[in-house]
């Protein structure tokens, strides 16, 4: 067994880590889920249960990301501490649909979604879900650990058992990383960038529109859209004519500002909306030491209530050319450094404060670009794969699309106090048909 | 003025310098999006554009037809230099 955790090769958390945990904290405290995601990973065939446990016993058995928690050193800064035990297969969950009704296979996937891990220490689970001639690998991984593209690249390590491709995962350490306790004087000039944009990026009163408040936050719903290729041809072909190349992330946003803001006015709660949306900042480098803990920041934009789709594209790319221009992801990463010196349990209380007052409409992402490459697993061919996330308490609204081999999936996330299944539903068709057709 | 090929040298040494790539994996006819060109990196090419040979793509006569790869971008910013 490895040595885990020697003081040199210690990963201090970043700040967006930071806010990852305190985010899991404070959603766990919320609705009972803390702050992780699903990938749904549909093969064409149904690989048998000792074939999938005894490959995830192999692999993981003697791995440094199966659990793990923070811990805070002498000088507050927080790192992470990877806990060595020995893979167990209870979290590796095999279950079978004899119904051929597709609307049980739904409601299995989304149960798993919204299925907390073992203990507050696992960070990794799997499923397999098998229906029919079909199969579904469900890999639920939590957001202190893994952000989405990360656990699609380190799923792939995983199920790749030809070995040709990827490194043992068995292999993997978690990256070091220092305290980074220096340059303060550049964190605090960040800080005050985010709080200046932050100021001008709210819509007024820091009130957006927004799902009504709530007493409980009853269940995890997800609304899951599939596109054809066809379809996916059609985005990409509306993409570069309403909103230009590479612009797709902005149409779809702009599509789903526009159907958003028509559901708050029916709704009663019209307005404008501020919209947070991840974005990836690996860039093409995206080396195995690279997989863990979050490599993303955040631009966030100001639609306004009553504007048209043309209007919300133009507005979207100027926010995004301007954000990138004044740096605003460096700033946010270089800011939240700052927040680490806040334990993440009275950092989540602040950010408690702080989503009160609903300053966000819905939250958003959009994966175009895959990390997960296999195209067989187990000797099925991967026909496609998804992500299905656990949105916030705040804003309890989630957009998130993802692009896997030719095709766009959407994904919609709410709970169900906030937000009625059916509503949830109507929402992601909405959604798909203004891609489409607006 | 600025030369195409000034211009075409520039843009691939950004890119370089962004994404981590080689020089010489840029290929200046390949669209930006077969070369793992995201839009991030390609708004982080507009900013340097614009900071580099004052133009601004978003308000330009720059089509999406010139915004496809290093040669038609070079072609498209030159152009627009021409008629200032």
């Amino acid at each position: 067994m490895r040595r885990l955790n020697r003081k040199s090769q210690r990963h201090y958390l970043s700040g967006i880590d930071w806010v990852m945990t305190a985010l899991d904290g404070f959603n766990k405290k919320k609705t009972g889920i803390g702050n992780h995601s699903q990938i749904v990973l549909e093969l064409a065939g149904c690989p048998d249960q000792t074939s999938f446990t005894n490959r995830l016993e192999s692999v993981l058995s003697d791995c440094v990301f199966y659990k793990g928690k923070s811990k805070r050193a002498w000088h507050l800064a927080p790192y992470w501490r990877p806990i060595q035990k020995p893979f167990s297969k209870t979290d590796a969950h095999v279950e079978d649909i004899s119904s051929e009704n597709e609307t049980e296979l739904e409601r299995v996937i989304e149960e798993r979604a919204r299925t907390p891990f073992r203990d507050t220490c696992t960070m990794i689970a799997f499923d397999l879900i098998r229906f029919a001639d079909r199969s579904f690998i469900l890999f639920r991984f939590d957001h202190r650990l893994l952000d989405a593209r990360g656990a699609e690249r380190l799923l792939e390590m995983i199920l790749d058992d030809t070995g040709q491709n990827n490194p043992h995962p068995s292999t993997l350490e978690l990256p070091a990383n220092d305290a980074r306790l220096y340059d303060w004087r550049n964190r605090f000039l960040s800080g005050r960038t985010i709080n200046r944009f932050l100021r001008a990026v709210y819509p007024e009163g820091r009130k957006a529109a927004c799902l009504k408040e709530s007493g409980s936050a009853g269940v995890l719903t997800h609304a899951r859209v599939r596109f054809t290729e066809e379809e996916t041809r059609r985005f990409d072909s509306n993409t570069l004519k309403k909103a230009g190349y590479l612009m797709g992330g902005i149409y779809l946003l702009s599509s789903a500002a526009t159907v958003f803001d028509a559901f708050f006015t029916g709704k009663g709660t019209p307005g404008d909306m501020a919209v947070p949306v991840n974005m990836d900042t690996r860039g093409r480098k995206f080396t195995a030491g690279r997989i863990f803990f979050n490599r993303i920041s955040f631009l966030i934009f100001h639609l306004k209530h009553g504007s048209e789709k043309t209007e919300n594209i133009r507005s979207a790319k100027h926010q995004f050319v301007e954000q990138i221009k004044q740096k605003i992801p460096d700033h946010f990463k270089n800011a939240t450094l700052l927040m680490r010196i806040a334990p993440a349990g009275i950092l989540g209380f602040f950010m408690g404060k702080t989503m009160k007052r609903h300053p966000y409409a819905f939250s958003f992402s959009y994966i175009p670009e895959q990390a997960f490459h296999l195209e067989k697993v187990f000797g099925f061919e991967t026909a496609d794969l998804c992500h299905m996330p656990v949105v916030p308490f705040e804003p309890g609204i989630g957009v998130y699309f993802t692009r896997f081999n030719d095709r766009l999936n959407l994904v919609m996330s709410g709970y169900s106090g906030k937000i009625k299944k059916e509503d949830l539903i109507s929402l992601a068709g909405a959604v798909k048909k203004e891609v489409l057709y607006g | 003025m600025v030369s195409r090929e000034t211009i075409r040298e520039k843009l691939i040494e950004q890119l370089s310098e962004t994404t981590g790539m080689d020089k010489g994996e840029i290929t200046e006819e390949a669209p930006f999006h077969e070369i793992g060109i995201d839009s991030l990196i390609l708004v982080e090419l507009f900013v340097f554009i614009e900071k580099e040979f004052k133009v601004d793509l978003m308000n330009s006569a720059i089509s999406h037809e010139n915004i496809q790869s290093v040669a038609t971008l070079a072609a498209g910013i030159e152009e627009t230099l021409k008629n200032r």
